[in-house]
């Protein structure tokens, strides 16, 4: 069985790697010595988390992995469609990033237009069509009827004069 | 008692929390129906929605949401083959043959008759229940709590399924460690790193939409679909639904069945853990193991009996979870955790006290959920034939809107887009979680016990002196431990000696 391919393997070593730097920095956690507060600290429950992560991660790193086709990542990931997976992703990022710049109108029919055409929907009307209709639906139920406040955004600010 | 009933009732009959638990049922069908999209991302979804309510309102329209998302989660396996939720893979066993032969109509109100009866029994015995639990865990003390916490925890790897109960020990262990960002009890920063945006801690809303709501949209995207479903999905393969009247006689062949698997179901339920999934297979194969040799063949078929009972179970099993919640303040699946949390950021803490300190939203939640049962039979039943056509909707469509709805969802709570960022970066490692088959739930339980765990823990450590003893002083405390530890071990040996016996085969 090979280590790089079994998932179970992988998987424990991902949580190893995150043990040992969350127990690296559970070991910076200042300690305020206040009475009473020596028998538990700040640090306690870090360190005592991160031991036992440690150790299971162990159990089940050098456990015999069992052989079954489909432990390997490469039978899990076979067919996986990746591309949409990643740029929906990304557009989730940008979204993020950009919506302070963009507002929530125009960044969430972006996000939803764009969305539709990473999924290979071609009927760019319809699309266009539904991304404006669930934002401004959204906008008017959130803004109209709860009486949110949901930044225009510094762009149309700037085009509008604002 | 009669008092906190009679709040309750007057609570949960006011129009708008009527309305609220007849919108939760529809919302919570359609959600529940999208394949991929259970019960956790449905109520995930709710949240946003729920904060600016009263805590009984928000726990009636979630309530309602898990309802109708199981439910909802039936319908596509009868109709479609494709479960919406792991709780409703039993029930395509019989349900799809049942559609495929022209009686997706029947199929579908037996579902709906026998969900309505499972509920309502659990509800009986979560009346009954609830209120002895709650008053007999009054008596708790933080080392009984920490080691309740513990227990909860155990169960739910031990209820993992087959070689999953260390990957579950390690994300329970994972939620733990997360649970720690942010300022300890003490007002110490931990794990900070000077971001002031994670001093108050990750969020509940924001860890658990990005675990379950995005992972489980982009692990649609993601996965191949597979060939049988391609075909189907979307595109019904019944041609009619037929009718939806039950014989007599029918009526009479399942009553027995779904008296014993809504009894069934409501216990394996309040197991931490255990869940509508396990209780729903219990169900059947104790249905199958009882059926004649002649039924027998039936079943896998389109057998009335072998849809009723997973149906039953589910039911009564989602009843059944709320038992810890209510009683402990522990939750025993995925979705009580989500409302644990939400529960918590209401102000409202769970457990003994909710009873007599909360007594309306405790009495309501309960009513609440038995008028769920009603209303979900009022609704569905008529609405099946139009309900069945949301199938429908292209994913290219939906899928870019529920990864918005999420979005902003948490962005509503917090308005931060620092948030939305981090909550596509977990959502994207959660991905990468679910590919390798770890699964997600015992994360978000030990992130939500994380931190009531450590204020037991250092509560009877500092009682204690500092000693261990707090863990074997108390008679409760003992038997608990023992149990966590038995529950903890048993199937962890006996997966060894499994994995063992196979090697000597092979060799």
């Amino acid at each position: 069985m090979n280590f790089i391919n079994n998932k179970d393997k992988v998987g424990s070593s991902i949580i190893l790697l995150v043990a040992l730097i969350y127990l690296n920095a559970a070991f910076d956690i200042p300690i305020i010595q206040v009475m009473g507060d020596e028998v538990f600290t700040a640090r306690t429950l870090p360190i005592g988390l991160s031991i036992l992560t440690i150790v299971t991660c162990l159990i089940q790193i050098f456990l015999p992995a069992s052989g079954a086709a489909d432990e390997t990542i490469s039978n899990a990931i076979a067919g996986f469609h990746w591309k949409p997976c990643l740029l929906l992703t990304g557009l989730m990022l940008l979204y993020s990033l950009s919506f302070k710049i963009v507002g929530f109108s125009i960044g969430t029919f972006l996000f939803l237009f764009i969305g539709f055409a990473i999924l290979k929907e071609k009927r760019y009307l319809l699309s266009a069509a539904i991304s404006s209709g669930v934002a401004v639906f959204m906008w008017v139920v959130l803004t109209q009827m709860f009486d949110i406040f949901l930044d225009s955004g510094s762009l149309y600010r700037l085009l509008a004069g604002a | 008692m009669l008092d906190g009933i009679l709040q309750g009732l007057s609570t949960a009959f006011l129009p708008v929390n009527l309305m609220l638990l007849f919108v939760g049922c529809f919302a919570g069908t359609f959600i529940g129906m999208l394949p991929g999209l259970g019960p956790v991302s449905a109520i995930a979804l709710m949240i946003p929605i729920t904060y600016g309510f009263d805590p009984s309102s928000g726990l009636i329209l979630m309530a309602g949401v898990y309802y109708g998302a199981v439910f909802g989660g039936s319908t596509s396996a009868i109709l479609i083959n494709a479960p919406g939720v792991s709780g409703a893979v039993a029930t395509a066993f019989d349900g799809y043959p049942m559609a495929q032969r022209g009686e997706a109509g029947k199929a579908l109100a037996l579902a709906a008759y026998s969900s309505f009866a499972g509920g309502t029994i659990g509800a009986v015995f979560l009346l009954l229940f609830v209120p002895i639990l709650a008053k007999l865990s009054l008596s708790f003390q933080s080392a009984d709590y920490f080691a309740l916490m513990v227990f909860g925890l155990s169960a739910i790897t031990a209820f993992s399924g087959k070689g999953q109960v260390i990957k579950a020990v390690l994300m329970a262990l994972l939620g733990l460690m997360l649970a720690t960002v942010g300022e300890d009890p003490s007002g110490i920063q931990r794990f900070t790193f000077g971001i002031t945006d994670l001093y108050d801690g990750i969020s509940f809303l924001l860890l658990s939409m990005a675990t379950f709501a995005i992972a489980e949209a982009l692990m649609v995207v993601l996965r191949p679909s597979p060939p049988s479903k391609v075909a189907s999905a979307g595109k019904p393969t019944f041609q009619t639904l037929g009718s939806m009247k039950l014989s007599k006689e029918e009526i009479k062949d399942v009553a027995p069945v779904v008296a014993r698997s809504s009894v069934l179901g409501f216990f394996v339920g309040v197991l931490p853990g255990a869940g509508a999934t396990i209780a729903s297979f219990l169900a059947y194969g104790m249905e199958r193991n009882l059926a004649s040799a002649k039924q027998k063949l039936g079943f896998g078929k389109g057998s009335l009996r072998g849809l009723a009972a997973p149906e039953t179970a589910n039911n009564a099993a989602s009843t059944g979870s709320f038992v810890p919640l209510l009683t402990l303040g522990i939750p025993g699946s995925a979705t009580t955790a989500i409302m644990l949390g939400a529960l918590l950021s209401y102000g409202v803490q769970p457990g003994p006290r909710l009873y007599i300190d909360h007594p309306a939203v405790f009495w309501s939640v309960i009513i609440s959920m038995y008028l769920g049962n009603i209303i979900l039979l009022i609704l569905n039943l008529p609405l099946i034939p139009y309900i069945s056509k949301l199938l429908a909707v292209p994913r290219q469509f939906l899928t870019p809107i529920i990864l918005f709805l999420s979005l902003i969802g948490v962005y509503l709570v917090s308005f931060n887009t620092v948030d939305l960022f981090m909550m596509v970066v977990i959502g994207a490692i959660a991905v990468v979680f679910r590919v390798l088959n770890f699964p997600l739930a015992p994360l978000l339980l030990g992130f939500i016990l994380g931190g009531m765990m450590e204020e037991n823990l250092r509560r009877a450590l500092l009682i204690s002196d500092g000693s261990l003893e707090f863990l074997w002083q108390r008679p409760i405390t003992a038997t608990i431990i023992i149990i966590t530890v038995a529950t903890v071990l048993i199937p962890i040996v006996s997966s060894l000696r499994k994995t063992k016996g196979s090697r000597a085969l092979d060799t």
